[in-house]
């Protein structure tokens, strides 16, 4: 007992602490009080609870003892009101109780200790002391989570606030930032409550790792992580968010014995768009629920247009019209734009400058050649290239692994090849485990929705997976994402029907180094309409033809999406942006810029469905070319900068995302500058120069020989169709090849307008001739 | 006026750049390579020196040394060469009794590696120097069938340097029929020293037929030497082939084992340089010793070749060859080759050299420069993509199937 009150004097130190003792027994009384005050406490008395009540206001115990043994009714009650109090909420509660009940009885309306009377002095003060040394406090009040080590909810709200308060008196930036857990409430359904805390151990963990200056860290009772950026603007706000977005998508969480991949969602609201800390809270909320929308890993920013949604619903009835009317025309203005543009604004040009004596047509005339001459030499230089394609090496580098298969299918549309496909999978021969999800969306239930379960329950390789609230491909994987088990992932749509051995041969690829393999997408149905065949043919030149010749020319590969393979890390990380038309070309370059390794195998095969009509083939090339558009714009400059790519793939690059984008406007250009020259009276235009016949015969060789390269190349399967080719030559050199050329140009000016209703175009489900077959409007290759 | 063939026979573009230790010699391309290098770039200073010496300008270079200098032709190392790298195969075919190379799949080869940047090349330039059409067709259609060799006129026009590679095309012709009548004629031979001195004798009489055609020509019907089609066809310029063949019987006998060690190799490469250097001095015009030049020479390029390919591996000599710089020049010399005259002739005529004796060395600089350049860009533009061709086919000469692994019970 001496040693007990010796070391609680010490510990107390000068600075003595108010103490409560309530009690009638004056003998206990005397004896605690002397003991009490020799370890350092002043001890006020009351003998009863009533008459402690008044007390309470002034005195501001540091720690109360109640005696409940005789006086029960009232020194509970004393406790109640104690803890009802705001400003008592927190002072440390010690009962001495007389019986069991007592002790169940005080705990449950807070009280922090109970000693069973008689209690020896010495033991009493050794309880008071751990109780003021380390108080015990409600959860509301602790500042910090116990076992992270993050700032409590309200503490880093008030934080929030001062920080907000002095953000907007000094005019210094500021954001509040919240990462979720996507798959939150399903981790904790299957591991129970505990989940929240020890996934925020594990993610506080990483968290601490490179914080901005006077960041701060919190989390919510929902087991969302609260981030307070005093000072930090918007550019280190988002790149620290997409920083640990990344990081999070990267980590094997555990929880007990099992290892999960989370995904997360992380949203952001500024200091300025928020008058107090609630608000900024409240906004960081909904920036986050709207980048659940997504699953791409790119934090949202709150924006006032969050809180507001578009509706024609509203327009009158003439209004209506009006607009559906300039909807039709607004195709056809824009085609006539383009040539205008690329066509009339040369040719004004010329005119222009030769009124003031200048004649730069001839000088034009020559770049005009070179561009052409360029890109068709660059067009058959791909193509020997593709004669030799890389193959992957014969034997897998490491045991063949879990292998997951993602198809993304949007049930309305895609519901009656679903099946089919889903069989064609089952049918792949693959040596280890292989996970089939099926990631759909459906804007009302449908009865094949039963069939996939039907399925899943005959075969547990089977997932079927609603993606409530998804409106393209790009949220279907990602959503997808959460349940892959496999080391790797082959990403398809829903009419894909993959080779048997496609999977062991993505894994050759995996297993030696690659990231990401892209195969060869082989159209099935081509004998439904001569759209369908000529796509048949084109597929040809482009999977068996430019991608592998590109890869083998640039050193790297390209696309990632229906029929490629990534390693399911990497994936988990990069994930696919829904804002994006073209999500799986942007994927690629995301990942090639920090160094992945891409190849192109036109040997690992999956076949598909064309489209069939030329309004769906319109729609699905406008959208493919308009999302190249976007991803040029996006990636041509940060790919050229990228300390992770060479010369050689950075030439490359400067073709794919520029040359590409400009040649369709530069195949325009003959006609500006011939038309000028014909206006000329004292032109003279030799025709029959060698070297413009031979810059055109070689410009001409290019059509025949991507048809050339295209047959010689061809699957088996198509290159029996030797009629194809002709017809596609055919097809190509009079129409097809300008017709895309026209797509192209269209799709810039769509683009740089801002027009995005491609975003979620709707697909047709028109059947077509063959049985099975489908039209698709919004797959990109 | 001077020539060579650069385009790398097939068998050693499959040879590695540097083969693993413990493996055979085989071909030793790297050291190949660089002779290449050193004769496209010689080749290349030798036309600068001749383009000069050619000059109405009475300022043009002058004397002794300068004047041998353009008189050196060292095209024929590169016949030697590529007559020992193509007839090796069916050199290893005769002596050992298997079966050689079957014509088509060896013209295929030969054709994928010369054709495209050759045609590309002969094109381009003819349009550039016929502004109007029809232009010059003969000189057109003679370049693109190679026949340009037998046209007194037009041998030298457009690519004047192509005119070895017809006889290059000439002697693949000429091999696709020697070859397989060599390994058949070995068939019947059981002594192994007999087939070896069967083909040896058949590369002697080979190498007799221009020496007795030149000397006839020059002695007896006192034909002058710039009578190009007899001079510079076939039947005239063979020697350096026939040297190369002999070689190619030499390594297949010793089994890619090493004939020369210790000092030997150096010798021989003395005894190389110093033939070359005699023939050079006695390389003068309207002389027995200009139109015997080149047979002379070729002897002196086979002991310097047979040095390497004969001498023990790791020499200082192979060290020097495998130099990576005059490896990479060794790569890129057939399109320096092909560009290199139109280059000097374009510059020459902006004016941005000069064919007098105080410009030739600016020239030289200038040209080689360019040349390398060209050559560089024109690989990888042309020569390269193009070699792929030959991927279109397997190593037996079948057609290749792209989907060997395919399953076909799917998709």
């Amino acid at each position: 007992m001496t040693y007990a009150l010796t070391e609680a004097r010490e510990h107390l130190g000068r600075q003595a602490r108010n103490l409560l003792l309530v009690d009638d027994d004056e003998a206990f009384v005397a004896d605690a009080r002397r003991g009490l005050e020799e370890a350092g406490y002043h001890v006020t008395v009351s003998s009863s609870g009533e008459a402690a009540q008044p007390l309470l206001a002034h005195l501001r115990p540091d720690v109360v003892v109640i005696d409940v043994g005789a006086e029960t009714t009232a020194g509970f009650e004393l406790l109640r009101r104690l803890r009802s109090a705001n400003l008592d909420r927190a002072v440390p509660v010690i009962l001495l109780t007389a019986t069991q009940d007592d002790v169940v009885t005080g705990l449950s309306l807070g009280a922090d200790d109970c000693v069973a009377r008689p209690v020896a002095i010495g033991e009493l003060v050794a309880r008071v002391r751990v109780k003021t040394e380390r108080p015990p406090v409600p959860a509301e009040l602790v500042t910090r989570d116990l076992r992270t080590g993050l700032l409590a909810e309200a503490t880093i709200v008030d934080e929030a606030q001062r920080e907000l308060q002095r953000g907007r008196r000094v005019g210094r930036p500021g954001a509040f930032g919240m990462v979720q857990l996507q798959e939150m409430g399903r981790l904790v359904e299957r591991f129970g409550p505990g989940t929240r805390v020890r996934l925020a151990e594990q993610l506080a963990d990483l968290l601490r790792a490179e914080p901005l200056p006077l960041e701060r860290l919190g989390l919510d009772q929902h087991g969302r992580l609260l981030i307070l950026l005093p000072e930090a603007r918007d550019e280190d706000v988002r790149s620290r968010l997409a920083d640990l977005a990344a990081q999070i998508a990267a980590t094997r969480f555990t929880i007990g014995e099992e290892s999960v991949r989370v995904t997360p969602v992380t949203g952001w609201a500024r200091f300025t768009d928020a008058t107090e800390a609630g608000q900024l809270l409240h906004r960081a909320g909904v920036a986050t629920d709207a980048a659940a929308s997504h699953l791409d890993l790119v934090p949202v920013m709150w924006t006032p247009a969050l809180r507001h949604t578009r509706s024609r619903g509203t327009l009158s009835e003439s209004r209506l019209r009006f607009r559906q009317l300039l909807d039709r025309l607004r195709l056809p203005a824009q085609v006539l734009a383009t040539f205008l543009l690329g066509i009339g604004a040369p040719f004004a040009l010329y005119s222009l400058l030769g009124r003031l004596g200048l004649d730069i047509s001839t000088a034009a005339y020559w770049v005009v050649t070179a561009a052409l001459l360029i890109t068709a030499v660059s067009i058959w230089i791909e193509g020997l290239y593709a004669l030799d394609p890389k193959r992957p090496p014969a034997e897998p580098g490491a045991p063949y692994p879990t292998a997951s298969a993602v198809i993304a299918a949007y049930l309305p549309n895609e519901a009656a090849t679903i099946l089919d496909t889903v069989e064609a999978f089952q049918r792949v021969d693959y040596p280890g485990e292989l996970q089939i999800i099926v990631a759909y969306n459906t804007p009302t239930p449908m009865s094949i929705e039963d069939d996939l379960r039907d399925i899943a329950l005959l075969d547990p390789r089977v997932v079927p997976l609603r993606v409530e609230g998804s409106t393209s491909k790009a949220q279907n994987v990602n959503a997808a994402m959460s349940h892959v088990k496999g080391e790797f992932v082959g990403m398809f749509d829903a009419d894909h029907h993959p080779d048997p051995l496609a999977f062991r041969r993505a894994w050759r690829w995996l297993s030696n180094g690659y990231d990401v393999v892209q195969g060869h997408c082989v159209i099935r149905n081509g004998d439904a309409s001569l759209v369908a065949q000529t796509v048949a043919v084109e597929f040809e030149a482009i999977y068996a033809v430019s991608h592998p010749g590109r890869t083998a020319l640039h050193g790297f590969g390209l696309f990632g999406g229906s029929n490629g393979y990534w390693r399911t890390e990497l994936l988990a990380q990069t994930r696919m942006r829904g804002h994006m038309l073209t999500e799986d070309i942007d994927s690629t370059l995301r990942v090639l810029s920090a160094g992945a390794r891409i190849a192109s195998d036109p040997a690992l095969i999956s076949k598909e469905l064309a489209p069939t009509t030329l309004g769906s083939l319109w729609k699905q090339r406008t959208r493919w070319a308009q999302g190249w558009f976007q991803v040029s714009r996006k990636h041509l400059w940060s790919t050229l900068r990228s300390d992770k790519l060479g010369a050689r793939q950075k030439i490359g690059m400067g073709f794919l995302l520029g040359w590409r984008e400009i040649y369709p406007w530069l195949s325009l250009q003959m006609i500006p500058v011939i038309a000028y020259k014909a206006t000329q009276h004292n032109a003279h235009l030799h025709w029959v120069v060698p070297a413009l016949l031979l810059a055109t015969l070689f410009t001409l060789t290019v059509g025949p020989a991507q048809t050339l390269f295209a047959y010689r190349l061809a699957v088996p399967d198509l290159r029996a169709r030797r009629r194809w080719f002709w017809t596609y030559l055919l097809v190509s050199s009079l129409i097809y090849t300008e017709w895309k050329n026209i797509i192209a140009r269209v799709a810039q000016v769509k683009e740089l307008f801002g027009e995005a209703q491609w975003n979620i175009t709707p697909r047709e489900a028109k059947p077509s001739h063959g049985a099975g077959t489908q039209t698709r409007t919004e797959d990109a290759a | 006026m001077s020539t060579a063939t650069l385009a790398r026979p097939t068998e050693h573009q499959q040879a590695p750049p540097t083969a693993p230790e413990g493996t055979p010699r085989r071909t030793r391309s790297r050291e190949l390579e660089g002779y290449r290098g050193i004769a496209a770039l010689s080749i290349v200073v030798f036309h600068v020196c001749q383009y000069a010496f050619q000059s109405s300008d009475p300022a043009k270079p002058s004397g002794r040394f300068l004047t041998q200098l353009s008189q050196f032709e060292i095209v024929d190392i590169l016949f030697v060469l590529s007559a020992y790298l193509l007839t090796l195969s069916y050199a290893r075919a005769a002596l050992n009794q298997g079966s050689g190379l079957s014509a088509g799949v060896f013209l295929f080869r030969r054709a994928v590696r010369i054709l495209p940047l050759y045609w590309v090349g002969v094109t381009v330039v003819w349009a550039m120097r016929n502004p109007t059409l029809p232009g010059d067709w003969r000189d057109l259609l003679e370049h693109l069938t190679f026949t340009q060799v037998f046209d007194q006129k037009r041998i030298f026009y457009t690519l004047g340097p192509t005119w070895s590679m017809s006889l290059e095309i000439m002697f693949y012709l000429a091999l696709v029929v020697l070859g397989p009548l060599a390994v058949r004629a070995c068939r019947g031979i059981a002594s192994r020293r007999a087939r070896v001195a069967l083909l040896l004798a058949g590369t002697g009489v080979l190498y007799l037929i221009p020496v007795v055609w030149n000397s006839t020509a020059y002695l007896v019907f006192h034909v002058s030497y710039d009578h190009w089609p007899v001079y510079f066809g076939p039947q005239a310029r063979f020697g350096a082939f026939a040297v190369g063949m002999a070689l190619a019987v030499l390594v297949a006998a010793r089994d890619s084992e090493p004939l020369f060690r210790g000092a030997w190799p150096t010798v021989l490469r003395v005894a190389g340089f110093a033939i070359v250097a005699g023939a050079t001095w006695y390389d003068r015009p309207n002389t027995w010793g200009q139109v015997g030049f080149h047979d002379i020479a070729a002897l002196g390029w086979m002991l310097l070749m047979a040095s390497t390919v004969l001498g023990e591996p790791d020499q200082r000599w192979a060290r020097l060859l495998s130099w990576r710089p005059l490896v990479l020049a060794g790569l890129i010399s057939y399109s320096t080759y092909m560009w290199h005259e139109p280059i000097m002739q374009t510059l020459a005529n902006h004016g941005i050299t000069s064919r007098s004796g105080a410009g030739l060395p600016w020239a030289i600089v200038a040209v080689l420069t360019c040349s390398v350049i060209a050559g560089a860009i024109s690989y990888r533009v042309i020569e390269f993509p193009s070699s792929k061709l030959r991927r279109l086919r397997n190593s037996d000469g079948s057609k290749r199937d792209y989907y060997p692994e395919l399953s076909r019970t799917g998709g």
